[in-house]
């Protein structure tokens, strides 16, 4: 059974979680919601073949970082599509000055390499896959409020079409202001999947 | 012209649009994809090209990729 005294909650700390009175459980108690935190979901969605998709007015003073995952694949059936990425800043997408580089290595210890100077976007995943075999990834964004420094991005993945292939990416953009959110499209093919946006604080 | 959409989401909003590209979004949108497609299948022939004649001039010293993988290479 459940008791509220068992809670040791010390002077000074936040609680990870809280018990409330709920007289309809059995117990009289019920966790309760939680209030926010330094880890917050801001939103997710489903596309499906779109030639681009814009998260816009998602990124603000909120949180310094932000974490999205995405799936996606191409809807027109390519195999050698690459995802890209672009911020965007009020209702502009930022089309230059993105550094960075990106590799994968596949089951077949092949290794795929992608290294680019201010181009028009950035690379997340080369070959894109169709269907069940879509490309899942996880990127970190730093510093898109341009206060402490200028955007950049970061993170891993899978790449299921592509020969069951890890990946890692990485990019900058050399143009510091305010970001407030992104756009995915594909080099040459619509895509389908979905994303999802987390606030961290730091 | 066939029907390319845009998905537009804000989230301060929370409005979702799915927007029908313009005519001239659409040439554009062909144009950039069009010459993604050629860049990638130049530099996939160029590198196919560079492995060829590696591999010849390997062949040439009586060798094989296997013999350099051998040594670690």
């Amino acid at each position: 059974m459940c008791q509220a005294e068992s809670l040791a909650i010390v002077p000074g700390t936040i609680p990870i979680a809280s018990i409330v009175a709920n007289s309809s459980t059995s117990t009289g108690l019920e966790w309760a919601a939680p209030s926010g935190g330094d880890f917050v979901k801001v939103t997710s969605n489903t596309f499906s073949n779109q030639s681009s998709v814009t998260v816009d007015s998602v990124f603000n003073a909120t949180y310094r970082d932000y974490l999205v995952t995405i799936r996606a694949y191409a809807a027109g059936g390519g195999s050698a599509d690459d995802l890209q990425l672009q911020l965007r800043y009020s209702s502009s997408t930022q089309t230059s000055d993105y550094y960075g580089s990106y590799f994968q290595y596949d089951r077949a210890n092949t290794l795929t390499t992608n290294g680019y100077a201010n181009v028009s976007e950035m690379t997340i995943c080369r070959n894109l896959g169709v269907g069940s075999s879509a490309a899942e990834v996880t990127l970190r964004f730093f510093q898109v409020n341009g206060v402490d420094n200028k955007a950049g991005i970061y993170g891993q993945g899978i790449n299921i079409a592509d020969s069951t292939a890890v990946l890692q990416t990485s990019g900058w953009v050399n143009v510091s202001r305010i970001y407030t959110g992104f756009l995915i499209k594909s080099s040459s093919d619509n895509i389908t999947g979905h994303y999802t946006v987390w606030g961290l604080k730091s | 012209m066939s029907n390319f959409t845009k998905m537009i989401h804000n989230v301060e909003t929370n409005e979702i649009e799915i927007i029908e590209l313009s005519d001239e979004e659409q040439t554009q949108l062909k144009a950039e994809r069009a010459d993604w497609l050629k860049a990638r299948i130049q530099a996939k022939t160029e590198t196919a090209a560079k492995k060829q004649a590696a591999e010849a001039k390997l062949a040439a010293l009586g060798l094989t990729v296997e013999d350099l993988q051998a040594l670690g290479l």
